[in-house]
């Protein structure tokens, strides 16, 4: 489904991908595991088409990704909250909402805003929400189009357990209807929902075991390297 | 096209949010800017600084030749231009200086024509009030500088009398003086046929209010950014990567938020020019003129300020840095166009540039409302003030996403 051909990114001297080739299947859920500031926030925003690569290129469904289907079939989660904050919840949803009138009042009382329980919030305004709130909003401004390919960079940071407990789930729901996915993230929990794992070091990705634990998963992530390569 | 409509739908929605602040604190900056441009017009040119000067006039009932002396005195243009006098007795004379309805008394002496003419001099006393201030001043001056006036044509006559008798012509002595006393009181009366009257100005071609109203208005559209500043604030970098994810690029999301910045100074205008309108006509001054015109102008010109405004944002980053970058700016750029104290009395060199600023730009597109043209070069000044800041605002746009 999509296919990463040699990215490379650069900040000035510094190279950030150096290089970077993997392929995600339709329905697969891939995570990027690697310490902060490693490149994974810039491979997921190159991916999503906020970034330009120095090199390099980027197939969905075998056609480059630079037209308009790529981007109405994708849904892009930032790290933080991509929020108009004095806005009320249902401004912020209507900002990447691309449906019509119909599908809307569809949407709401039975699609996305209802599962994630925004409903009662549409008029509230978005600065007044809790970050667990603002997380799921952001969730639901990614998913209201209903894309096929959702990109997440760490869906549960700075949240407390109950709220990514709940990120967790909705996703597992997106994956289970058939979505396709690739996340950032350095929990383990998030991290068990993907059917592949890649450790990014170095501008470099490397598989590593799906089923990884935690205490390998965290030693991988400070050392930059797989557990093969430590041994 | 839809997504960009929507985007800029909502930035204009989130901007006039704060509408009431920005007209509150437009209100503020409005009565300051006022009391500057007020009080700095006062400074420069003492324009009306003393009222009227109400003198009394005490004259003998019977005195003709008196009474016409003064109305002599009394319609000459600098006697005319300040004072006002009012015939009455010396007794009511005394109580109005005491009560202040007088800032003087003229005691004029019986027969005090016939006494100039035939040298005796009995002078007029002249009776000042001690609580009139700079009016008092002025009327000793004027008193003294009559007095001084009144000694050289007297100097004149004697001293043409002198020459008549000295050359053996003592029967053209009346003839003389009658001839010279026309020419002293043509002098004195008309003073003004004399000269050519050119009225030179380093306020170009506008008057004093147009002048320091504009510079009032663009002064407080630029300020107008300091209570936007929530608004005019970089956004969330999350925000911005996914709004580029979509397809909209930086340079769309400045233009959509100049537009939006812009749309809140014209709400903010708009409320507050009726009543600035009704305000000036109510203090005897020209009302705004308000038409289709001046109104495009102005837009043009909120649009000038809502650029440079958005650019001190984007450049500083943070909330405080913008803030003061703006207010310095703010003050710099008025300065440099000549908008505090006029171009003219400005170095040669700033004075070159000073038609180029940005603030030149809005002041010359204002003019319209005080019923002025726009030249070409505000016009050009405007144009080219836009694109700059909106080059500038891109580049630290992209500069601090990197």
């Amino acid at each position: 489904m999509i296919e990463v051909d040699r990215i490379s990114k650069a900040y000035g001297r510094r190279q950030v991908l150096s290089q970077i080739s993997f392929h995600i299947e339709a329905g697969q859920c891939v995570g990027i595991a690697g310490a902060n500031g490693c490149g994974k926030s810039t491979l997921l925003a190159i991916l999503a088409g906020a970034m330009k690569p120095d090199g390099g290129k980027i197939l969905y469904q075998g056609k480059p990704v630079d037209n308009g289907r790529y981007r109405r079939e994708t849904g892009y989660v930032p790290q933080g909250n991509p929020l108009l904050e004095e806005l009320t919840v249902q401004d912020n949803l209507k900002l990447w909402y691309k449906g019509s009138e119909k599908e809307w009042k569809r949407e709401r009382d039975s699609g996305i805003i209802a599962v994630l329980e925004l409903g009662p919030l549409l008029k509230t305004a978005a600065g007044k929400l809790s970050g667990g709130m603002k997380r799921r909003l952001s969730l639901a401004c990614a998913l209201v189009n209903h894309p096929r390919f959702l990109i997440l960079d760490e869906p549960g940071a700075a949240l407390d357990v109950v709220c990514k407990e709940e990120i967790r789930q909705y996703l597992a729901d997106y994956l289970k209807q058939g979505g396709t996915a690739l996340m950032t993230s350095h929990e383990e929990r998030e991290l068990s929902l993907c059917d592949r794992l890649l450790l990014m070091s170095g501008g470099r990705l490397k598989q590593i075991p799906a089923d990884t634990p935690a205490r390998e998963l965290a030693v991988m992530i400070v050392a930059g390297r797989t557990v093969a390569e430590l041994k | 096209m839809r997504q960009i409509c929507e985007y800029q739908f909502l930035q204009i929605k989130r901007a006039l949010k704060l509408l009431p602040a920005v007209v509150a604190v437009s209100l503020l900056f409005g009565v300051l800017a006022a009391g500057a441009a007020f009080g700095g017009a006062r400074l420069l040119y003492q324009d009306q600084a003393a009222g009227r000067i109400t003198v009394a006039v005490v004259t003998e009932a019977d005195d003709a030749a008196g009474q016409m002396a003064l109305s002599m005195l009394g319609s000459m243009d600098s006697v005319e231009s300040i004072c006002d006098f009012v015939e009455t007795t010396e007794p009511e004379a005394r109580e109005g200086l005491k009560g202040g309805r007088y800032y003087a008394a003229l005691l004029i002496p019986p027969r005090m024509v016939e006494g100039i003419m035939d040298g005796t001099n009995t002078p007029v006393r002249v009776l000042l009030s001690g609580q009139g201030g700079l009016e008092t001043l002025l009327l000793r001056q004027l008193t003294e500088s009559g007095a001084q006036m009144l000694d050289a044509a007297q100097a004149g006559i004697y001293a043409a009398d002198f020459y008549c008798g000295e050359q053996g012509m003592e029967q053209l002595i009346p003839q003389v003086e009658l001839f010279l006393n026309k020419v002293y009181l043509d002098y004195a009366m008309n003073r003004e046929s004399w000269f050519r009257k050119i009225t030179v100005s380093a306020l170009g071609e506008m008057d004093l209010l147009g002048y320091y109203g504009t510079t009032a208005i663009a002064l407080l559209l630029f300020l107008m950014g300091i209570p936007c500043a929530a608004f005019c604030c970089r956004e969330p970098l999350a925000l911005d990567e996914k709004l580029r994810a979509e397809g909209i690029g930086p340079c769309v999301q400045l233009l959509v938020k100049i537009l939006a910045a812009a749309a809140l100074l014209l709400a903010s205008v708009l409320l507050l020019a009726i009543p600035v309108s009704a305000g000036l006509s109510r203090w005897g001054m020209r009302r705004l003129a308000l038409n289709g015109y001046s109104a495009l102008c102005a837009a043009a010109a909120i649009l000038v300020c809502a650029s440079v405004i958005v650019f001190c944002f984007e450049a500083a980053g943070r909330l405080l840095a913008g803030t003061l970058l703006l207010f310095v700016l703010t003050g710099a750029l008025i300065f440099l166009s000549g908008g505090l104290l006029p171009a003219a009395f400005l170095p040669g060199i700033l004075r070159q540039f000073s038609c180029w600023n940005p603030a030149s730009a809005v002041r010359g597109l204002l003019g319209p409302l005080f019923g002025y043209g726009v030249g070409w070069q505000a016009g050009a000044a405007a144009i080219g003030s836009f694109f700059v800041f909106f080059s500038l605002g891109l580049w630290s746009r992209r500069r601090m996403r990197q």
